[in-house]
Protein backbone atom coordinates (compact mmCIF):
# COMPACT_ATOMS: atom_id res chain seq x y z
CA UNK A 1 0.00 0.00 0.00
CA UNK A 2 1.35 3.04 -1.04
CA UNK A 3 1.42 6.04 1.43
CA UNK A 4 3.30 9.24 2.34
CA UNK A 5 6.14 7.00 5.01
CA UNK A 6 6.73 4.29 2.40
CA UNK A 7 6.40 6.46 -1.64
CA UNK A 8 10.36 6.84 -1.82
CA UNK A 9 11.04 2.88 -1.89
CA UNK A 10 8.04 2.79 -4.48
CA UNK A 11 9.70 5.72 -6.32
CA UNK A 12 13.08 3.32 -6.52
CA UNK A 13 11.01 0.33 -7.39
CA UNK A 14 9.50 2.27 -10.35
CA UNK A 15 13.07 3.68 -11.62
CA UNK A 16 14.35 0.28 -11.29
CA UNK A 17 11.61 -1.45 -13.46
CA UNK A 18 10.58 -3.28 -10.23
CA UNK A 19 7.09 -2.80 -10.36
CA UNK A 20 3.90 -4.59 -11.61
CA UNK A 21 1.48 -2.39 -14.10
CA UNK A 22 -0.93 -2.31 -11.00
CA UNK A 23 1.72 -1.16 -8.89
CA UNK A 24 2.43 1.90 -11.88
CA UNK A 25 -1.08 2.80 -12.09
CA UNK A 26 -1.01 2.94 -7.89
CA UNK A 27 1.60 5.25 -7.82
CA UNK A 28 0.49 7.32 -10.79
CA UNK A 29 -3.10 8.12 -9.03
CA UNK A 30 -0.74 8.82 -5.66
CA UNK A 31 1.17 11.14 -7.28
CA UNK A 32 -2.23 12.87 -8.64
CA UNK A 33 -3.11 13.52 -5.14
CA UNK A 34 -0.19 14.37 -3.45
CA UNK A 35 1.22 16.95 -6.37
CA UNK A 36 3.92 18.32 -3.78
CA UNK A 37 6.01 14.65 -4.12
CA UNK A 38 5.81 15.04 -8.07
CA UNK A 39 9.06 17.66 -7.96
CA UNK A 40 10.86 14.66 -5.68
CA UNK A 41 9.72 11.94 -8.09
CA UNK A 42 11.15 13.58 -11.12
CA UNK A 43 14.72 14.28 -9.48
CA UNK A 44 15.18 10.64 -9.12
CA UNK A 45 14.80 10.29 -13.24
CA UNK A 46 17.33 12.66 -13.32
CA UNK A 47 19.65 11.08 -11.19
CA UNK A 48 21.57 8.11 -12.87
CA UNK A 49 24.91 7.56 -13.55
CA UNK A 50 26.49 6.97 -17.13
CA UNK A 51 29.31 5.13 -17.80
CA UNK A 52 32.79 7.20 -18.43
CA UNK A 53 34.72 6.24 -21.35
CA UNK A 54 38.25 5.60 -19.88
CA UNK A 55 40.59 3.24 -20.76
CA UNK A 56 43.69 1.05 -19.49
CA UNK A 57 46.75 2.38 -21.57
CA UNK A 58 48.84 -0.56 -20.85
CA UNK A 59 46.54 -3.77 -22.00
CA UNK A 60 49.58 -4.88 -24.04
CA UNK A 61 51.94 -5.00 -21.58
CA UNK A 62 49.50 -7.69 -19.67
CA UNK A 63 49.18 -10.30 -22.53
CA UNK A 64 51.25 -12.66 -22.49
CA UNK A 65 54.67 -11.95 -23.65
CA UNK A 66 55.35 -13.80 -26.70
CA UNK A 67 59.42 -14.22 -27.52
CA UNK A 68 60.37 -11.41 -28.91
CA UNK A 69 63.85 -9.35 -29.57
CA UNK A 70 63.78 -8.87 -25.95
CA UNK A 71 62.91 -11.87 -24.10
CA UNK A 72 64.16 -15.05 -26.27
CA UNK A 73 67.02 -15.68 -24.24
CA UNK A 74 64.60 -16.54 -21.45
CA UNK A 75 62.60 -18.36 -24.00
CA UNK A 76 65.93 -20.38 -25.12
CA UNK A 77 66.97 -21.53 -21.83
CA UNK A 78 62.99 -22.76 -21.39
CA UNK A 79 63.56 -24.38 -24.88
CA UNK A 80 67.08 -26.14 -23.40
CA UNK A 81 65.41 -27.03 -19.66
CA UNK A 82 62.37 -28.27 -21.83
CA UNK A 83 60.16 -26.53 -20.07
CA UNK A 84 58.40 -25.60 -23.18
CA UNK A 85 55.18 -26.66 -24.56
CA UNK A 86 54.43 -28.20 -27.95
CA UNK A 87 53.44 -24.98 -29.15
CA UNK A 88 55.97 -23.03 -27.59
CA UNK A 89 58.86 -24.61 -28.80
CA UNK A 90 57.38 -24.04 -32.15
CA UNK A 91 57.16 -20.34 -31.66
CA UNK A 92 61.03 -20.43 -30.92
CA UNK A 93 61.46 -22.73 -33.21
CA UNK A 94 59.60 -20.17 -36.05
CA UNK A 95 61.56 -17.19 -34.42
CA UNK A 96 64.96 -18.51 -34.90
CA UNK A 97 63.50 -19.26 -38.47
CA UNK A 98 63.02 -15.38 -38.64
CA UNK A 99 66.11 -14.29 -36.65
CA UNK A 100 69.06 -17.09 -37.68
CA UNK A 101 71.93 -14.63 -36.09
CA UNK A 102 70.64 -15.53 -32.70
CA UNK A 103 70.88 -19.51 -33.49
CA UNK A 104 74.19 -19.14 -31.84
CA UNK A 105 73.09 -17.86 -28.82
CA UNK A 106 70.72 -21.25 -28.33
CA UNK A 107 74.07 -23.27 -29.06
CA UNK A 108 75.66 -21.95 -26.40
CA UNK A 109 73.21 -22.34 -24.06
CA UNK A 110 73.12 -25.77 -25.05
CA UNK A 111 76.68 -26.16 -24.44
CA UNK A 112 76.12 -24.69 -20.86
CA UNK A 113 74.37 -28.52 -20.20
CA UNK A 114 77.04 -29.71 -17.71
CA UNK A 115 78.13 -33.68 -18.43
CA UNK A 116 79.19 -35.71 -15.69
CA UNK A 117 82.97 -37.37 -15.86
CA UNK A 118 82.15 -40.69 -15.42
CA UNK A 119 86.08 -40.90 -14.47
CA UNK A 120 85.48 -39.70 -11.35
CA UNK A 121 83.90 -42.83 -8.84
CA UNK A 122 84.51 -43.45 -5.31
CA UNK A 123 86.76 -45.74 -5.09
CA UNK A 124 86.70 -46.79 -1.45
CA UNK A 125 83.03 -48.13 -1.92
CA UNK A 126 83.44 -51.32 0.66
CA UNK A 127 84.26 -48.54 3.45
CA UNK A 128 80.27 -47.59 2.77
CA UNK A 129 79.13 -50.96 2.89
CA UNK A 130 77.67 -52.87 5.81
CA UNK A 131 77.02 -56.49 6.48
CA UNK A 132 73.92 -55.86 8.26
CA UNK A 133 74.91 -57.01 11.78
CA UNK A 134 74.51 -54.22 13.62
CA UNK A 135 70.85 -53.40 15.12
CA UNK A 136 70.65 -49.91 15.10
CA UNK A 137 67.85 -48.79 18.39
CA UNK A 138 67.62 -45.46 18.73
CA UNK A 139 68.45 -43.44 21.83
CA UNK A 140 64.67 -43.27 22.98
CA UNK A 141 64.52 -47.49 22.48
CA UNK A 142 67.48 -47.87 24.28
CA UNK A 143 66.65 -45.45 27.21
CA UNK A 144 62.93 -47.42 27.43
CA UNK A 145 64.70 -50.95 27.59
CA UNK A 146 67.19 -49.93 29.81
CA UNK A 147 64.51 -48.57 32.10
CA UNK A 148 62.42 -51.90 31.19
CA UNK A 149 65.60 -53.44 31.48
CA UNK A 150 66.31 -52.19 35.25
CA UNK A 151 62.47 -52.43 36.60
CA UNK A 152 62.23 -56.00 35.31
CA UNK A 153 65.48 -57.00 37.32
CA UNK A 154 64.23 -55.37 40.21
CA UNK A 155 60.43 -56.79 40.10
CA UNK A 156 62.12 -60.49 40.14
CA UNK A 157 64.93 -59.77 43.01
CA UNK A 158 62.26 -58.29 44.84
CA UNK A 159 59.97 -61.76 44.06
CA UNK A 160 63.10 -63.96 44.88
CA UNK A 161 63.66 -62.07 48.02
CA UNK A 162 59.83 -62.52 49.27
CA UNK A 163 60.12 -65.88 47.58
CA UNK A 164 63.22 -67.16 50.15
CA UNK A 165 61.50 -64.79 52.99
CA UNK A 166 58.09 -67.09 52.74
CA UNK A 167 60.37 -70.16 52.39
CA UNK A 168 62.42 -69.26 55.82
CA UNK A 169 59.32 -68.48 57.51
CA UNK A 170 58.53 -71.93 56.50
CA UNK A 171 61.54 -73.86 57.48
CA UNK A 172 60.93 -71.99 61.04
CA UNK A 173 57.77 -72.65 61.47
CA UNK A 174 58.45 -76.77 60.65
CA UNK A 175 61.04 -76.88 62.81
CA UNK A 176 58.23 -75.53 65.51
CA UNK A 177 56.29 -77.66 64.76
CA UNK A 178 58.36 -80.62 64.84
CA UNK A 179 60.00 -79.51 68.16
CA UNK A 180 56.51 -78.98 69.62
CA UNK A 181 55.46 -82.37 68.21
CA UNK A 182 58.44 -84.40 69.29
CA UNK A 183 57.50 -84.35 72.94
CA UNK A 184 54.31 -86.12 71.90
CA UNK A 185 56.45 -89.25 71.05
CA UNK A 186 56.81 -90.14 74.48
CA UNK A 187 52.95 -89.43 74.70
CA UNK A 188 50.79 -92.80 74.66
CA UNK A 189 49.35 -93.87 71.00
CA UNK A 190 45.65 -93.00 71.93
CA UNK A 191 46.71 -89.04 72.38
CA UNK A 192 48.79 -89.34 69.40
CA UNK A 193 45.66 -88.55 66.82
CA UNK A 194 44.20 -85.64 69.52
CA UNK A 195 47.18 -83.99 69.29
CA UNK A 196 47.67 -84.29 65.15
CA UNK A 197 44.35 -83.11 65.44
CA UNK A 198 45.17 -79.65 67.29
CA UNK A 199 47.89 -79.45 65.75
CA UNK A 200 45.77 -79.37 62.43
CA UNK A 201 43.20 -76.75 64.02
CA UNK A 202 46.63 -74.56 65.15
CA UNK A 203 48.01 -74.56 61.47
CA UNK A 204 44.99 -74.00 59.11
CA UNK A 205 44.32 -70.53 59.89
CA UNK A 206 48.01 -69.46 58.75
CA UNK A 207 47.86 -71.67 55.90
CA UNK A 208 45.45 -69.39 53.62
CA UNK A 209 46.74 -66.30 54.80
CA UNK A 210 50.39 -67.63 53.21
CA UNK A 211 48.48 -69.25 50.32
CA UNK A 212 46.78 -65.34 49.63
CA UNK A 213 49.91 -63.44 50.72
CA UNK A 214 52.26 -65.34 48.22
CA UNK A 215 49.39 -64.74 45.43
CA UNK A 216 49.05 -61.25 46.21
CA UNK A 217 53.15 -61.08 45.58
CA UNK A 218 52.64 -63.18 42.50
CA UNK A 219 49.98 -61.27 41.23
CA UNK A 220 52.18 -57.76 41.76
CA UNK A 221 54.24 -59.21 39.75
CA UNK A 222 52.55 -60.24 37.00
CA UNK A 223 50.94 -56.71 36.53
CA UNK A 224 54.47 -55.34 36.61
CA UNK A 225 56.21 -57.22 34.39
CA UNK A 226 53.18 -57.29 32.28
CA UNK A 227 53.48 -53.13 32.59
CA UNK A 228 56.58 -53.24 31.70
CA UNK A 229 57.05 -55.49 28.83
CA UNK A 230 53.78 -53.65 27.51
CA UNK A 231 55.29 -50.31 27.51
CA UNK A 232 58.55 -51.84 25.76
CA UNK A 233 56.46 -53.52 23.18
CA UNK A 234 54.93 -50.04 22.43
CA UNK A 235 57.67 -48.24 22.11
CA UNK A 236 59.58 -50.76 20.11
CA UNK A 237 56.86 -51.47 17.79
CA UNK A 238 57.91 -48.52 16.23
CA UNK A 239 61.02 -49.88 15.07
CA UNK A 240 59.08 -52.74 13.34
CA UNK A 241 60.99 -52.10 10.61
CA UNK A 242 64.05 -53.94 12.21
CA UNK A 243 65.44 -57.19 10.85
CA UNK A 244 64.99 -60.11 12.97
CA UNK A 245 66.50 -63.11 13.49
CA UNK A 246 65.45 -64.38 16.86
CA UNK A 247 62.24 -63.77 18.53
CA UNK A 248 61.52 -63.28 22.75
CA UNK A 249 58.56 -64.78 23.94
CA UNK A 250 57.45 -63.97 27.54
CA UNK A 251 54.47 -66.05 28.80
CA UNK A 252 52.61 -67.54 31.39
CA UNK A 253 51.79 -71.27 31.90
CA UNK A 254 48.79 -72.55 34.44
CA UNK A 255 48.61 -69.46 35.87
CA UNK A 256 45.94 -69.05 38.14
CA UNK A 257 45.72 -65.67 37.62
CA UNK A 258 44.31 -64.81 33.93
CA UNK A 259 45.27 -62.54 31.01
CA UNK A 260 46.20 -62.66 27.48
CA UNK A 261 48.57 -65.97 27.90
CA UNK A 262 51.09 -64.96 25.54
CA UNK A 263 52.72 -61.34 24.85
CA UNK A 264 54.70 -61.54 21.33
CA UNK A 265 57.23 -58.94 20.66
CA UNK A 266 56.72 -57.18 17.33
CA UNK A 267 59.76 -57.44 16.35
CA UNK A 268 62.78 -59.61 16.91
CA UNK A 269 66.42 -59.15 17.63
CA UNK A 270 69.41 -59.84 15.92
CA UNK A 271 71.72 -60.57 18.56
CA UNK A 272 75.79 -60.56 17.44
CA UNK A 273 79.07 -59.53 18.72
CA UNK A 274 77.82 -56.07 17.92
CA UNK A 275 75.35 -55.96 20.65
CA UNK A 276 78.14 -55.40 22.82
CA UNK A 277 77.18 -52.00 22.30
CA UNK A 278 74.15 -52.58 24.04
CA UNK A 279 74.01 -51.09 27.77
CA UNK A 280 74.91 -53.41 30.19
CA UNK A 281 71.36 -53.54 31.48
CA UNK A 282 70.21 -54.65 28.44
CA UNK A 283 72.41 -57.11 28.05
CA UNK A 284 72.32 -58.41 31.04
CA UNK A 285 67.88 -58.43 30.81
CA UNK A 286 69.20 -60.44 27.47
CA UNK A 287 71.20 -62.87 29.40
CA UNK A 288 68.80 -63.60 31.93
CA UNK A 289 66.03 -64.27 29.32
CA UNK A 290 68.17 -66.11 27.81
CA UNK A 291 70.24 -67.81 29.86
CA UNK A 292 69.42 -68.13 33.22
CA UNK A 293 66.77 -71.52 34.02
CA UNK A 294 64.29 -70.77 35.70
CA UNK A 295 62.52 -73.72 37.39
CA UNK A 296 59.02 -74.44 38.22
CA UNK A 297 60.19 -74.22 41.66
CA UNK A 298 61.51 -71.19 41.74
CA UNK A 299 58.55 -69.79 39.74
CA UNK A 300 55.85 -72.17 40.38
CA UNK A 301 53.23 -70.13 37.55
CA UNK A 302 55.76 -68.67 35.31
CA UNK A 303 58.08 -69.46 32.68
CA UNK A 304 59.90 -67.17 31.32
CA UNK A 305 61.28 -68.44 27.52
CA UNK A 306 63.88 -67.17 25.03
CA UNK A 307 63.85 -69.07 21.66
CA UNK A 308 66.55 -68.33 19.66
CA UNK A 309 67.09 -69.43 16.16
CA UNK A 310 70.15 -70.57 14.71
CA UNK B 1 64.77 -49.68 4.09
CA UNK B 2 66.52 -53.16 4.58
CA UNK B 3 70.70 -53.29 4.67
CA UNK B 4 70.30 -54.96 1.10
CA UNK B 5 68.79 -51.91 -0.16
CA UNK B 6 71.61 -49.56 1.52
CA UNK B 7 74.09 -51.70 0.05
CA UNK B 8 72.34 -51.15 -3.28
CA UNK B 9 72.14 -47.42 -2.88
CA UNK B 10 75.88 -47.63 -1.97
CA UNK B 11 76.91 -49.62 -5.39
CA UNK B 12 73.89 -46.77 -7.05
CA UNK B 13 74.84 -43.83 -5.87
CA UNK B 14 77.99 -43.23 -4.22
CA UNK B 15 79.53 -42.29 -7.25
CA UNK B 16 77.26 -40.05 -8.53
CA UNK B 17 76.87 -38.48 -5.20
CA UNK B 18 80.88 -38.09 -5.07
CA UNK B 19 80.45 -36.86 -8.32
CA UNK B 20 77.88 -34.09 -7.26
CA UNK B 21 79.54 -33.08 -4.01
CA UNK B 22 83.29 -33.02 -5.69
CA UNK B 23 81.97 -30.25 -8.61
CA UNK B 24 80.53 -28.36 -5.78
CA UNK B 25 83.24 -28.83 -2.70
CA UNK B 26 86.24 -28.89 -4.86
CA UNK B 27 88.26 -30.84 -2.64
CA UNK B 28 88.41 -34.62 -2.59
CA UNK B 29 88.98 -35.46 0.80
CA UNK B 30 86.23 -33.11 1.64
CA UNK B 31 84.09 -34.26 -0.81
CA UNK B 32 84.45 -38.30 0.61
CA UNK B 33 83.66 -37.33 4.05
CA UNK B 34 80.65 -35.41 3.00
CA UNK B 35 79.94 -39.00 1.26
CA UNK B 36 80.82 -41.29 4.00
CA UNK B 37 79.09 -38.96 6.49
CA UNK B 38 75.85 -38.77 4.66
CA UNK B 39 76.04 -42.83 3.96
CA UNK B 40 76.91 -43.22 7.86
CA UNK B 41 73.40 -41.23 8.60
CA UNK B 42 71.57 -43.40 6.30
CA UNK B 43 72.72 -46.22 7.98
CA UNK B 44 72.27 -44.76 11.60
CA UNK B 45 68.42 -44.22 10.47
CA UNK B 46 68.09 -47.11 7.88
CA UNK B 47 65.09 -48.23 9.95
CA UNK B 48 63.22 -45.04 9.36
CA UNK B 49 64.02 -44.60 5.80
CA UNK B 50 61.69 -45.69 3.06
CA UNK B 51 63.83 -48.16 0.70
CA UNK B 52 62.46 -46.13 -2.17
CA UNK B 53 63.87 -42.64 -0.91
CA UNK B 54 67.25 -43.64 -0.76
CA UNK B 55 68.97 -41.85 -3.41
CA UNK B 56 66.72 -38.64 -2.28
CA UNK B 57 68.38 -38.98 1.58
CA UNK B 58 71.48 -39.50 0.08
CA UNK B 59 71.06 -36.10 -1.80
CA UNK B 60 69.71 -34.27 0.88
CA UNK B 61 72.01 -34.82 3.40
CA UNK B 62 74.95 -34.50 1.44
CA UNK B 63 74.14 -31.28 0.39
CA UNK B 64 73.24 -29.93 3.22
CA UNK B 65 76.81 -31.44 4.63
CA UNK B 66 78.35 -29.71 2.44
CA UNK B 67 76.69 -26.39 2.30
CA UNK B 68 77.69 -26.71 6.02
CA UNK B 69 81.18 -26.93 5.53
CA UNK B 70 81.06 -25.11 2.36
CA UNK B 71 79.76 -22.11 4.90
CA UNK B 72 82.24 -22.57 7.37
CA UNK B 73 85.20 -22.82 5.27
CA UNK B 74 84.28 -19.51 3.80
CA UNK B 75 84.51 -17.88 7.30
CA UNK B 76 87.75 -19.33 8.43
CA UNK B 77 89.34 -19.17 4.56
CA UNK B 78 90.06 -16.03 2.65
CA UNK B 79 87.47 -17.03 -0.22
CA UNK B 80 88.73 -13.79 -2.57
CA UNK B 81 91.47 -15.45 -3.41
CA UNK B 82 89.86 -18.67 -5.39
CA UNK B 83 87.69 -15.52 -7.23
CA UNK B 84 90.08 -12.94 -8.22
CA UNK B 85 92.12 -15.98 -9.70
CA UNK B 86 89.46 -17.09 -11.60
CA UNK B 87 88.14 -13.35 -12.26
CA UNK B 88 91.49 -12.29 -13.75
CA UNK B 89 92.17 -15.18 -16.03
CA UNK B 90 93.62 -14.29 -19.23
CA UNK B 91 94.11 -17.22 -20.99
CA UNK B 92 92.61 -18.17 -23.94
CA UNK B 93 90.12 -21.65 -23.95
CA UNK B 94 89.12 -24.11 -26.42
CA UNK B 95 88.39 -27.08 -24.20
CA UNK B 96 84.64 -26.33 -23.58
CA UNK B 97 84.34 -28.85 -20.56
CA UNK B 98 87.66 -26.76 -18.95
CA UNK B 99 85.74 -23.33 -19.37
CA UNK B 100 82.57 -24.59 -18.38
CA UNK B 101 83.98 -25.93 -14.93
CA UNK B 102 85.64 -22.74 -14.49
CA UNK B 103 82.28 -21.09 -15.17
CA UNK B 104 80.35 -23.39 -12.77
CA UNK B 105 83.10 -21.79 -10.17
CA UNK B 106 82.22 -18.54 -10.50
CA UNK B 107 78.61 -19.38 -9.55
CA UNK B 108 77.09 -19.10 -6.17
CA UNK B 109 76.93 -22.23 -4.20
CA UNK B 110 73.23 -22.71 -4.17
CA UNK B 111 73.24 -21.54 -8.27
CA UNK B 112 75.93 -24.21 -8.79
CA UNK B 113 74.31 -26.99 -6.60
CA UNK B 114 71.33 -26.83 -8.16
CA UNK B 115 72.37 -26.46 -11.62
CA UNK B 116 74.66 -29.71 -11.25
CA UNK B 117 71.75 -31.29 -9.61
CA UNK B 118 69.52 -30.72 -12.55
CA UNK B 119 72.44 -31.79 -15.14
CA UNK B 120 74.10 -34.45 -13.21
CA UNK B 121 71.45 -36.25 -11.43
CA UNK B 122 68.48 -34.93 -14.04
CA UNK B 123 66.47 -34.03 -11.15
CA UNK B 124 63.16 -32.02 -11.89
CA UNK B 125 62.51 -28.32 -10.11
CA UNK B 126 60.36 -30.15 -7.32
CA UNK B 127 62.81 -32.73 -6.77
CA UNK B 128 65.65 -30.18 -6.63
CA UNK B 129 63.49 -28.28 -4.54
CA UNK B 130 63.16 -31.11 -1.85
CA UNK B 131 67.09 -31.47 -1.53
CA UNK B 132 67.50 -28.00 -1.31
CA UNK B 133 65.01 -27.07 0.99
CA UNK B 134 64.36 -23.88 -1.78
CA UNK B 135 60.66 -23.75 -3.90
CA UNK B 136 60.27 -25.09 -6.75
CA UNK B 137 59.78 -21.29 -8.44
CA UNK B 138 63.25 -20.21 -6.96
CA UNK B 139 65.02 -23.35 -8.07
CA UNK B 140 63.96 -21.86 -11.27
CA UNK B 141 65.04 -19.42 -11.31
CA UNK B 142 68.54 -19.95 -9.92
CA UNK B 143 68.73 -22.36 -13.16
CA UNK B 144 67.68 -20.26 -15.80
CA UNK B 145 70.17 -16.94 -13.95
CA UNK B 146 73.42 -19.86 -13.72
CA UNK B 147 72.39 -21.04 -17.70
CA UNK B 148 72.42 -17.29 -18.44
CA UNK B 149 75.30 -16.40 -16.56
CA UNK B 150 77.16 -19.81 -17.86
CA UNK B 151 76.17 -19.09 -21.64
CA UNK B 152 77.78 -15.31 -21.02
CA UNK B 153 80.59 -16.60 -19.63
CA UNK B 154 81.64 -19.72 -22.31
CA UNK B 155 80.54 -17.39 -25.19
CA UNK B 156 82.68 -14.40 -23.92
CA UNK B 157 85.52 -12.79 -26.65
CA UNK B 158 88.59 -14.27 -24.44
CA UNK B 159 87.04 -18.14 -24.48
CA UNK B 160 85.64 -18.18 -27.93
CA UNK B 161 85.37 -22.29 -27.90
Amino acid sequence: MLTRNNYETWFIDYHDGALSKTQVAELFAFLEKNTDLKAEFEFFNSVSLEPEEITFSGKESLKRSLIDQTNYLNWFVSYVENDLSESDRKLVEEFLKAHPELLKELELIIKTKSIPDYTIIFKDKSSLRKTAKVLTFSRTVYRSLSIAASIVLIAVAYYFIQLRGKQKEEFAHQDQTEKSVAPSNTLPQGSEKELANQSDVETQPSNPKKKSRRLSIQKNTVQLLRKIWRITIKRLSIQRSLIVRSSIRFHSLKSSISFPPIIRLPFQVRLTSHNNNLPIRLRVLILLLSQCKFSSQQLPNWRLSFLRKN
Amino acid sequence: MTPAEYNQCVDAHADGLFRFILKNMRDEEEARDVVQDAFEKMWRNIATIDGQKGKSYLFTTGYHTMIDRIRKKKHISDYTEVNEESLFHTEQYSDLKKVLNEGLNQLPDTQRAVITLRDYEGYSYEEIGQITGLSESQVKVYIYRARLFLKEYIGSPERVI
